[in-house]
């Protein structure tokens, strides 16, 4: 987009500060710092997160703008964070703009993701709002000379109580003045983003803003074709790049011949790092071109395994946890059934539909970016420390992507984009092709998870061992970026994510084994690193030890569950569904007559309880096509608590797409390779749930006013596997134990039950 | 090559290769940003424009095969600063989450919309079946599509 000052004033509470020029970039802070924003206030002094001033700022007509490294990831955060602030600090809702991720601009608000933007990202704004109103209603207490303990405030306007004419509002108050207030900040870990202490949050009750479904500020310009993506970054002499991608992951580049691309019109220059290659042209699809055109000869490359399953239990390993409580042998030892099995998941793509886009401006020893990057701060400290810029010389500027999962905790479009501007010392841009997207970005690793379990007389579940094999996504992330990889050089800084095995059952005796083992491919997770594998091979395994057990999945879940919020979303969802307890496969004579007929449909339910911190559950009503093996989803229920819930709408909409993007995961999806390179290269070979096969869909939201925010971005996704295949065995008696269910894999599990016979 | 395209009502003139795709022209020649690159396969219809009458997919289409039909992207539904109807439908259902794949949707919509006025909910979904969404929106996109048809029809 081309950003005028106007156009800023026009976005209104929705702007987004995005540069204007590139070229200089002091006199751009500048720029802005005079008051291009329509508005709104000049930007803090400082991005210190111990000072007020680097999260809020107040303008003499009394809007407020609030600062944040924390960027929305398409789940409307924009408008939640502003509806916390405008509670927090009595003021109307549409008084607040929220400036996100411009690291010249707001503190380092840590790794974005769809949750933690609801609890760690909300968490410094509540407080820095706090403390704001503390010190507001200080200053007013002198001003209107009354005990503080006796002003009132409506809509930014502090009264004495009882007498409204002695009044003043925040804007005569501090209307562009700076705070001068300093606040306790605490970093609790590297790409966590900060924690404010001080001033505990004022509001408890009668909140205006916060429990209502405002209307998130991003939509009209979304449906209007007007809201800024990174992919519409456009400033002066601005050209295209396109990267030349490696004949497959750890190839190394031999030999480029340039005369190759001699006649593509535009070209302004082939670039060579190391391995890295890229063509630099004056309009896209002369780059686009000349990246085909161009021949490269590269050689060697990784070797990747035929089953992965077997490569991840020997794989090298980085750490390996190990919990236990009880004694796991001899609760096995008295138990009369002692049930095994094991629970794959797979490779899978993030798969956003706006590949990954970035423009980078890299001149006269100092850079600006602009990334839809889920931690720009992150990105702005590689990108740096590739360029052998200092930090301070280097600008990240968030400006949103397409939906990304995960998968922009490490944006690679921007240094790559950096290493061709570099090279040509023009800004450039680079968006990916759709092939690049699906072959070359970090993929959500696949896991495996052995359980075996002892029941005793009655059911109950006398030991469970868990032992698992996931890799990091340590390489996946920051100080890791493809292009920095390729040019050579970087640290790979390590941080271990991802693992398996939490779970909220409290089995007397358990043990809990996870092995975090290199990345087969380069690796971030995605939505619900670990849970959402972790949840499907627990809810699975639970399953079938209630099937042992001949009790009703729910009635035997709850046997094992001790927490309230788990307890209250299983009933909910329960009761909401109309499930009628008694053991799977059991209830529905048409079923077996069609499962051992091998003909019609059957039909079926199951049920999945959440295993992370925020408690929700599912269930999930099947069809399964005795004939073509083909799972449809005919209904889901989810019930979810999450604490206080800001935005009733947006948490629905949340859970629902969450849940779509579940069951996509769950019935379709799983990367498949050679032995050198990703196979599965765009949206035939790699397909995802379209709007057909898309099921009716309940959401039951239990609010807790009492209780913190949390967020739901990954909650609905991370119950969805297991309710499908626990309904699945409901329906026809096979257990899936691998993800994803496609046809093939029901009919072989279709051919096992019944080799089984009744 | 020198090309007039009709966009959005107005006669533009471009230079450009004459296999360029569309979708290059529209947003980078004429920044009309609503229209989105998504895979350039015509696989996930989010560079969805309607050219007389028909969605198509601008990524897929060389900029020498327009002639002189009418193209309406996006920009171009919204007239004189009022939404389209089918556009305030997705807005009042809030039918977008990240919005990458929006502009696809609505366009889609209009075109299947302006030659069914009254379609049930699956052909409503078949409709939209070659539009990708990854946020999974697709409960208020098919919602959004309900609403506008409603408002379409005739009392």
């Amino acid at each position: 987009m081309n950003c005028s000052r106007r156009e800023f004033v026009k976005q209104g509470a929705s702007a987004l500060i995005v540069g204007l020029t590139v070229k200089n970039f002091a006199l751009q802070v500048f720029a802005i710092q005079e008051g291009t924003t329509g508005g709104v206030l000049p930007p803090p002094r400082s991005v210190l997160p111990e000072e007020l001033d680097s999260w809020l700022a107040i303008s003499a007509e009394g809007k407020v703008t609030v600062y944040t490294g924390r960027v929305d990831l398409g789940t409307g955060v924009q408008t939640s964070f502003a509806q916390v602030v405008a509670d927090e600090l009595d003021v109307p809702f549409e008084a607040i703009t929220v400036v996100m991720g411009d690291t010249a601009l707001t503190t380092d608000g840590g790794k974005s993701t769809a949750s933690s933007n609801s609890n760690r990202g909300q968490q410094p704004l509540i407080r820095a709002a706090a403390e704001a109103r503390r010190v507001l209603l200080a200053q007013a207490a002198a001003r209107l000379n009354a005990p503080s303990d006796r002003l009132t405030v409506q809509d930014g306007i502090v009264s004495v109580q009882g007498e409204p004419s002695r009044k003043i509002s925040y804007a005569e108050i501090i209307g562009n003045k700076r705070f001068n207030t300093r606040l306790k900040a605490t970093n609790p870990a590297d790409n966590r983003g900060t924690a404010l202490e001080g001033t505990a949050p004022l509001k408890k009750s009668n909140f205006k803003s916060v429990g209502k479904s405002i209307p998130r500020v991003d939509v009209p310009g979304k449906v209007a074709g007007t809201w800024p993506y990174v992919h519409n970054v456009r400033v002066p002499g601005m050209v295209h790049g396109r990267v030349v991608f490696p004949s497959g992951p750890g190839a190394t580049l031999v030999s480029v011949d340039e005369d190759s691309v001699r006649n593509v019109p535009g070209l302004i220059q082939v670039v060579r790092k190391g391995n890295f290659l890229g063509v630099v042209a004056e309009r896209e699809e002369q780059a686009i071109q000349a990246a085909r055109q161009l021949r490269a000869t590269w050689s060697g490359g990784i070797s990747l395994p035929q089953d992965k399953y077997d490569w991840l239990r020997n794989a090298k390993k980085i750490r390996t946890d190990d919990m236990s409580r009880g004694d796991v042998a001899a609760g096995l030892g008295r138990a009369v059934k002692v049930i095994k099995a094991t629970y794959k998941t797979p490779l899978q793509n993030h798969g956003m539909i706006g590949p990954s886009c970035a423009v980078a401006d890299v001149r006269d020893g100092q850079a600006t970016f602009w990334s839809g990057s889920q931690w720009i701060q992150g990105n702005r400290r590689d990108l740096a420390a590739m360029l052998g810029l200092p930090l301070d010389k280097v600008r990240g500027v968030w400006v949103e992507a397409s939906g990304s999962y995960g998968r922009l905790a490490c944006d690679d479009a921007a240094p790559q984009a950096a290493l061709l501007s570099q090279a040509v010392g023009r800004p450039v841009r680079v968006q990916w092709m759709r092939q690049d997207e699906h072959a070359w970005a970090p993929l959500s690793p696949p896991s495996v998870a052995d359980f075996q379990a002892g029941l005793d007389a009655r059911g109950n579940v006398t030991g469970f061992v868990l032992e698992g094999w996931s890799p990091s996504h340590s390489s996946g992330e920051s100080g890791n970026s493809l292009a920095w990889r390729l040019a050579g050089g970087n640290p790979g800084w390590e941080r271990l994510s991802g693992g398996l095995g939490d779970y909220s059952y409290e089995f007397e005796n358990d043990r809990t084994t996870m092995h975090y083992v290199e990345e087969l491919l380069r690796a971030i997770y995605m939505r619900g690193p670990g849970s959402y594998q972790t949840c499907f091979a627990v809810e699975g395994f639970m399953d079938e030890l209630a099937a042992a057990a001949k009790a009703d999945p729910i009635e035997f879940r709850l046997r094992h569950l001790k927490d309230s919020n788990a307890i209250a979303v299983i009933q909910a969802v329960a009761k909401k569904s109309g499930w009628q307890a008694s053991p799977s496969f059991t209830r529905n004579a048409g079923n077996t007559a069609n499962v051992f007929g091998r003909r019609g449909i059957a039909t079926g339910r199951g049920v999945c309880n959440a295993t992370t911190g925020r408690k929700a559950a599912v269930i999930a009503n099947v069809e399964v096509n005795m004939e073509t093996g083909k799972v449809r989803v005919t209904k889901a229920v989810i019930a979810v608590t999450c604490g206080r819930i800001i935005n009733p709408e947006g948490m629905r909409h949340q859970l629902q797409g969450g849940l779509i993007q579940g069951m996509s995961r769950s019935l379709m999806e799983e990367i498949k390779h050679d032995q050198s390179r990703v196979t599965d290269t765009d949206w035939r070979s790699y397909p995802i749930l379209r709007f057909p096969e898309i099921p009716e869909i309940e959401t039951i939201l239990l609010d807790q006013p009492g209780a913190d925010p949390d967020g739901v971005g990954e909650t609905a996704s991370i119950p969805t596997a297991a309710a499908i295949s626990n309904a699945i065995f409901d329906a026809t008696g096979a257990r899936l134990r691998e993800i994803p269910f496609t046809p093939e894999r029901v009919k072989a599990a279709l051919a096992q039950r019944l080799s089984q016979g009744a | 090559m020198r090309f007039a395209l009709r966009v959005n009502g107005k006669l533009q003139s471009v230079e450009v290769a004459p296999d360029t795709p569309l979708l290059y022209v529209l947003r980078n020649d004429l920044q009309l940003d609503g229209p989105k690159f998504g895979c350039g396969l015509g696989q996930c219809g989010a560079c969805t424009v309607i050219l007389q009458g028909q969605a198509i997919r601008s990524c897929s289409v060389r900029v020498d095969s327009i002639g002189r039909k009418e193209i309406t992207t996006l920009e171009g539904l919204s007239a004189r600063g009022h939404l389209h109807a089918v556009q305030e439908a997705f807005l009042s259902e809030q039918a977008a989450q990240c919005g990458y794949c929006i502009n696809g949707m609505i366009m889609t919509a209009k075109a299947f919309l302006d030659k069914n006025p009254n379609p049930t909910e699956p052909a409503i979904r078949q409709a939209l079946a070659g539009n990708l969404c990854r946020c999974g929106t697709h409960i208020e996109i098919v919602r959004a599509v309900q609403r506008a048809a409603q408002k379409g029809r005739p009392a």
